[in-house]
């Protein structure tokens, strides 16, 4: 007998042990938070930018797909139905639209980042930059210094 | 991060220009910021003395990074 629960005790810590390696389950499909959406990440999901070319050329969240959502409605075939999708725009506005066209077309798994990628980058997350067509707005000339320079852009919110 | 600019910009003198620009009041800032593509605030834009962008930093970025991207352009 207590062979026998010995043994379920060891069952019972190693499915344990399991669960702590994949990380958990996935968050309720909706609205989430940067900290679920890097969990929904993890998980292999598909990572929607849902605007302009020009706003994605500017910085977006690492293996991001850039489809405007103007054109989402069009463009669903080339998404996968069974994996989850993260949806994001600048603020979170543009996403809530994209959100509901997925939901229609019976995508089941569709998350929502509230804060947008604004609020990503705000945080200190990885946001990255397609510098080869970000450059083709036109290439600054060399300084009249002759040095190299670092450009900082920012503001007093 | 302003602290961490104003040390390294006193520590690269002489060897990377740095110029700053606050996008809300200073419209070469704002005219430049869009040229890189710059769409949130802080960007940094590493750029070499031949006008080449070695680099682009979007967010709050640690101050040994940055050192990394200074330490590279040429």
């Amino acid at each position: 007998m207590t062979r026998r629960i010995a043994i379920v005790a060891a069952l019972l810590a190693l499915f344990a042990a399991l669960a702590g390696c994949s990380g958990g389950p996935l968050p309720a499909a909706g609205n989430v938070s940067n900290a679920d959406a890097q969990k929904v990440i993890d998980a292999g999901a598909v990572i929607l930018d849902v605007r302009t070319p020009a706003e994605f050329q500017g910085g977006f969240i690492a293996e991001a797909q850039n489809i405007p959502v103007d054109e989402l409605a069009t463009s669903l075939s080339t998404l996968d139905k069974s994996k989850p999708v993260l949806v994001y725009c600048a603020t979170g506005s543009r996403s809530v639209t994209a959100v509901q066209i997925l939901k229609n077309a019976g995508f089941e798994k569709v998350y929502n980042l509230t804060a947008g990628i604004a609020g990503w980058a705000q945080e200190g997350l990885d946001v990255t930059t397609d510098q080869q067509v970000a450059a083709g707005g036109g290439e600054p000339t060399p300084s009249a210094s002759g040095l190299p320079v670092m450009y900082e852009f920012y503001t007093d919110w | 991060m302003k602290p961490v600019v104003d040390g390294l910009k006193q520590e690269y003198e002489g060897t990377v220009e740095f110029k700053l620009y606050d996008v809300e009041k200073s419209a070469e800032g704002a005219d430049l910021a869009s040229t890189f593509g710059a769409q949130f605030v802080p960007t940094f834009v590493f750029v070499n003395a031949d006008g080449a962008t070695s680099e682009t930093i979007v967010g709050a970025v640690s101050e040994a990074k940055l050192r990394a991207a200074l330490d590279k352009l040429k």
